[in-house]
């Protein structure tokens, strides 16, 4: 019992004798300036972190599930026995390393099979979502380019589908983007009216990335069936976190990803319906693995993972579901509680709870997310983070531009804690209100003048 | 680490061992090892697991049920283990995840799935135990902002 007591204290005065010694900050300091395009990130367990200018005392609070998740630790455990000891070719049939990989990858394949309801011969593994988009859209139209030129998508998609339709549209395709209501849902008339005879796919996302609401698959489905039309989704966000069945949705394509369900990154799924039988042109050309669709050795370690990911998905689902749902009521309420004009962009009931996407209103967007720099979120998708312009999932919701420059992104996973959703409020609210104290907008506001009405001086 | 139960206290421990002989009179359970050959510590090494395994196989059928004691030492080793990972959110995570599971199957009372249930959190704790030594390799020098500022 004693050896417990003494035991952390030993590790700590022997974790300080293997640090770097004293004299690399002092190197790092006199060469700052020239090293530091050389060395952008210094990590001292005592001081933090200094990157890119900025200080903080610890690695952040990861709250941004839908841009990547982490790592499960079962996950890892499946994969790792391939990275280490079984690392033969799937391919290959002539010894034991091949046998042995190509039964855990066809091992794999049922795992993701069975998460969605589908045939293990329907699953075609690629390098993630994006490919599978790129495949499913161009593959499709680009077979069917004789009978059918039409497409139908929604504004909110992607970027991958948005820039492969832009591709399709400069080889001559017509693109319907259909409009989506303030709370991110599609009208379904509006769908029905949009289908021609010559339409050759409909491509919706299941669970949108940035603002998490669930579009309705099932009413999409019958639509697609009655005119018999390929209808295509986006699961990478739905995966694992809503039941996803490919027959009540009736998709007859799929994009999965690796990484949203805390698998490994650089792997997703796509699904190809069997019957009615939907044909693709393959985007990769090789030696016809993966039944000719995407030609390249599958690697066998990413889809071993990506398999026990989808496993563990169908065990804990529910478990899951609940905690998350409970995390981001506390989230919401904790922020409302405190500060008042938030504004919840997209549909409440309509929505994975996991994505909760808000606008705090005479508040300035980046200044915010700055100063939430120990909380990982993100503005925006991790896509369009990039550009300073508001992103285009909210510009089509009709959200105005300056909250859609307030609008936070917290993602709740698996691994978030009430401990860390407390510490996030906290920190939002604290930030929220010295941005607001600053500002003369909220002044006004207080003091009861309609900003709309304000007729801004010209200089 | 789903399906793990609690053992209800009916279920029968010192009256199935009788025919087992006087050497069982110390044990609470056919399966349990003698005090002095135990890990002082209480965790369950690689070395006790294989033991176990094959007294398991070597007793009777009906002892295939793990015994309460089993199962709570189960439910300890797992929680000491999760206390071992470096990263905070997995260490969090293990501790709710091992509790709400066993609560969870408190309540089951068929064999199959009792057994069944403790084969599955063997297997889970051996994952732990070998991830817990792969992430304290790698782990970050700077701690979480959430560790930190506990201590």
């Amino acid at each position: 019992m004693a050896s417990k007591f003494l035991a952390s204290p030993i590790r700590r005065f022997l974790a300080k004798a293997h640090r770097p010694s004293a004299s690399w900050p002092r190197h790092l300091s006199t060469a700052a300036a020239a090293a530091e395009a050389a060395s952008p990130v210094y990590e001292d367990p005592d001081a933090g972190i200094v990157m890119k200018g900025v200080r903080i005392s610890g690695r952040p609070l990861y709250l941004d599930m839908q841009a990547t998740s982490p790592l499960d630790p079962r996950v890892l455990d499946a994969m790792l026995p391939f990275y280490t000891a079984r690392y033969g070719n799937p391919h290959s049939r002539t010894h034991l390393y091949g046998w042995e990989s190509d039964l855990a990858v066809e091992s794999a394949r049922a795992q993701v099979a069975a998460l969605v309801n589908a045939s293990p011969k329907e699953i075609v593994f690629t390098s993630g979502a994006t490919e599978c988009n790129n495949i499913s859209i161009k593959g499709v139209m680009h077979f069917y380019r004789d009978k059918k030129r039409h497409v139908i998508t929604t504004q909110t998609e992607h970027k991958c589908v948005l820039d492969s339709c832009r591709h399709l549209q400069q080889e001559g395709f017509d693109i319907t983007y259909l409009k989506v209501g303030s709370d991110g849902i599609i009208d379904l008339e509006q769908l029905r009216s949009s289908i021609r005879p010559d339409t050759g796919l409909v491509s919706v996302m299941a669970v949108n990335n940035e603002i998490g609401v669930i579009q309705p698959m099932e009413e999409i489905g019958k639509i697609c069936k009655e005119f018999n039309v390929p209808f295509h989704t986006d699961a990478a966000q739905a995966l694992g976190k809503i039941p996803v069945d490919v027959d009540k949705w009736n998709v007859s394509l799929m994009s999965l990803s690796g990484h949203k369900v805390y698998g490994p990154k650089g792997v997703g799924a796509l699904y190809l319906r069997r019957r009615p039988r939907i044909r693709v042109e393959p985007q990769m050309n090789g030696g016809g693995q993966e039944r000719g669709i995407r030609s390249g050795t599958v690697p066998t370690p990413l889809v071993v993972g990506m398999g026990a990911a989808c496993e563990l998905a169908m065990k804990e689902m529910e478990y899951d579901h609940k905690r998350v749902s409970s995390l981001q009521e506390r989230l919401l309420n904790g922020i409302k509680e405190k500060i008042d004009g938030v504004v919840v962009n997209g549909s409440l009931e309509k929505r994975y709870p996991g994505n909760l996407n808000i606008s705090f209103a005479y508040v300035e967007g980046e200044s915010l997310l700055m100063g939430l720099k120990e909380v990982a979120v993100s503005s925006g998708s991790a896509c369009t983070s990039a550009s300073l312009e508001p992103s285009y999932v909210l510009r089509a919701l009709g959200v105005e531009e300056d909250m859609a420059h307030t609008s936070i992104r917290y993602g709740i996973g698996r691994f978030t804690t009430e401990e860390e959703i407390d510490r996030a409020v906290e920190l939002t609210v604290k930030q929220v209100e010295k941005l607001r104290e600053m500002s003369p907008l909220y002044e006004m506001v207080k003091e009861g003048i309609d900003i709309k009405s304000i007729q801004w001086a010209q200089h | 680490m789903t399906i793990l139960p609690f053992i209800s206290l009916t279920l029968p421990r010192r009256s199935s061992l009788v025919e087992l002989g006087p050497a069982s009179i110390n044990r609470t359970g056919p399966n349990r090892m003698p005090p002095n050959k135990r890990n002082v510590e209480g965790c369950c090494t690689a070395g006790t697991f294989w033991k176990l395994k094959l007294r398991a196989s070597m007793a009777s059928a009906a002892a295939k049920t793990p015994t309460r004691s089993e199962v709570l030492s189960l439910f300890r080793c797992l929680l000491r283990t999760g206390r071992d990972f470096c990263d905070y959110n997995v260490r969090e995570y293990t501790k709710r995840r091992t509790i709400d599971a066993f609560r969870s199957n408190r309540s089951l009372s068929d064999q199959q799935s009792v057994s069944a249930a403790y084969a599955d959190g063997k297997e889970q704790l051996a994952i732990a135990k070998r991830q817990a030594i792969v992430y304290s390799l790698y782990s970050p020098k700077v701690k979480s902002i959430m560790e930190l500022n506990q201590v």
